[in-house]
């Protein structure tokens, strides 16, 4: 079997949709879920997750891992993924290029990195680290940002590229999060997608975000904007049948409206 | 990329330093940046987003995902205190306790010991006791499973391995004292309501996915304190029956009964 197979189109597991899954098991290729929600819990969250388990793959997916963060790494947290990681075997497990905080506090929320040598040596070692205790190589996520530093001396796309060759480590490319910051930042969406090494991109992410006047909100909270749909059909094309999963975080609908959403990703990659 | 820098330039650490003091300010970015005469910010501007308002946007998130998570942990609390000064209550212990966690569960701890300090809390002491019970509600549901003792099992011991056999409280269940009667005051919670000091313990526990609660006299709680101690069952009813000796031994088999209906039990050989 493939080390990180292309697992088809897949949502994100949210508790709103227990008991539709747990009833209709409806065709939907994989589930991705949110690591710190089942780490360190037991109760409905992990009982659910164990029956969905046995029936689709599972990706795990982390928003605390703060692997840009200049504290040490969270030993406590890294102990309880790879807890939850050996209990429900992945295909695999992903977090964001991103720091969550600083000085033993945490902000929960993805902070993203200044693009410098500096931060892509830093970032590195941590992923190495963190590599090598999970014993599998792990997915960095691109994040969307609303601020960049002054002191960047690259492109977001090249650190990412940067930090992927050199920690050896793959990359979940999110798809609403280039344009998000695209539309931030005011750089070409499609310079991000063609400078990307297309072996690197093991998984991609799809999501809706919010308009709020002068710059866009990665809210997920939304139908997936058109301008994304064109952004995926264009990602499709340069790295090929690639996971493709779409998050819904808030004013969550049906799980039906969501496997439409997911239908039309499944049209414009076939 | 090949080689690694020989001298980087060291400007992490002090970057995500500041930009956290900035973030996490409570009076905001704006007011930290002219209070600390800070020249110039490591944000870059844009002609439609200037630096300090794409940080804003960062603080605002900060405080509105951890607003978010208290009002679930505490809905009483919010109920009793109204949404302003809830919200004001946040910042105020976002800034004495700012979140050490990975996970936002536990953000909200350390709130119950924030409000018996607080203005409020010396107004109305019944809150603290409120808190400390929404949030042992919400450690109950999400705590860790354990194997549950049952009936079927119990069945199964024969009359000599009682003395040896391990019996645990499994890790939701936990009785709990208070000093208000919180469980009838979170039934209603109303910032006009007056209540009685009551000193009660509660057991708290989750069966079947679902969290449940009621009153428990002291006798039952000393048995169950003795039962959390890990020791075989013997030794637990030598200790308890020392110390409680109005209580007859089919009391204590009464009480093992009702509390393995209850999932209250785990089972630790």
């Amino acid at each position: 079997m493939k080390r990180f197979p292309n697992l088809g189109f897949g949502l994100g597991l949210r508790s709103k949709h227990y008991p539709y899954i747990l009833k209709n098991w409806p065709k939907v290729d994989w589930f991705e879920i949110i690591s710190e929600n089942y780490m360190g819990v037991g109760g409905r969250p992990r009982h659910t997750l164990k029956s969905i388990r046995e029936k689709y793959p599972i990706v795990m997916h982390g928003v605390s891992l703060s692997i840009g963060s200049t504290d040490p790494l969270k030993k406590e947290y890294v102990k309880e993924l790879k807890y939850l990681a050996d209990d429900i075997k992945p295909a695999w497990i992903s977090d964001h290029l991103c720091w969550t905080g600083v000085g033993g506090h945490n902000m929960h929320d993805l902070l993203p990195m200044p693009y410098t040598e500096e931060a892509v040596w830093h970032v590195v070692g941590r992923i190495k680290q963190v590599q090598d205790y999970l014993g599998r190589q792990i997915l960095m996520e691109n994040v969307s940002s609303y601020m960049s530093y002054t002191q960047s001396e690259m492109t977001e796309w090249d650190f990412l590229k940067a930090v992927a060759i050199e920690a050896d480590c793959k990359i979940l490319l999110d798809v609403n999060n280039i344009y998000v910051s695209s539309v931030n930042h005011h750089f070409d969406p499609m310079d991000y997608i063609q400078a990307i090494p297309k072996n690197k991109v093991v998984q991609f992410h799809l999501a809706g975000h919010s308009n709020k006047g002068n710059y866009l909100l990665d809210t997920h909270d939304h139908p997936i904007n058109k301008k994304v749909w064109g952004l995926y059909q264009k990602a499709v094309n340069r790295f090929g049948p690639v996971s493709t999963l779409i998050e819904r975080d808030d004013h969550i609908p049906s799980f039906p409206v969501l496997l439409k959403e997911l239908n039309q990703a499944r049209g414009l990659a076939s | 990329m090949k080689t690694k820098l020989k001298n980087p330039k060291k400007q992490l650490k002090p970057t995500q330093e500041l930009l956290f003091k900035l973030l996490s300010n409570k009076t905001g970015v704006r007011q930290l940046i002219r209070k600390q005469k800070i020249k110039s910010l490591p944000i870059a501007d844009s002609s439609n987003l200037p630096a300090v308002n794409r940080l804003e946007i960062y603080a605002g998130m900060y405080k509105a995902r951890i607003l978010d998570s208290l009002k679930d942990d505490y809905p009483g609390v919010l109920a009793v205190v109204g949404k302003k000064e809830f919200e004001s209550l946040v910042d105020d212990y976002l800034e004495k306790y700012p979140s050490v966690y990975w996970t936002l569960r536990k953000t909200g701890d350390k709130f119950p010991l924030f409000i018996k300090g607080s203005k409020i809390g010396k107004k109305k002491p019944w809150l603290y006791s409120l808190a400390e019970f929404e949030i042992a509600i919400c450690h109950a549901f999400t705590a860790t499973d354990a194997t549950i003792l049952s009936r079927e099992y119990l069945v199964t011991v024969k009359p000599n391995e009682w003395e040896q056999l391990r019996i645990g409280v499994q890790p939701s269940c936990r009785f709990h004292q208070f000093m208000w009667p919180v469980d009838l005051i979170s039934e209603k919670p109303s910032p006009k309501s007056v209540y009685k000091k009551e000193p009660i313990t509660i057991l708290i526990w989750r069966k079947n996915f679902r969290v449940y609660y009621k009153r428990i006299p002291e006798d039952e709680a000393a048995l169950l304190m003795a039962l959390s101690r890990k020791l075989p069952f013997g030794k637990v009813c030598e200790s308890f029956m020392a110390q409680h000796e109005s209580l007859s031994e089919n009391w204590v088999a009464q009480k093992l009964g009702e509390w393995v209906s209850e999932e209250m039990l785990s089972f630790l050989n």
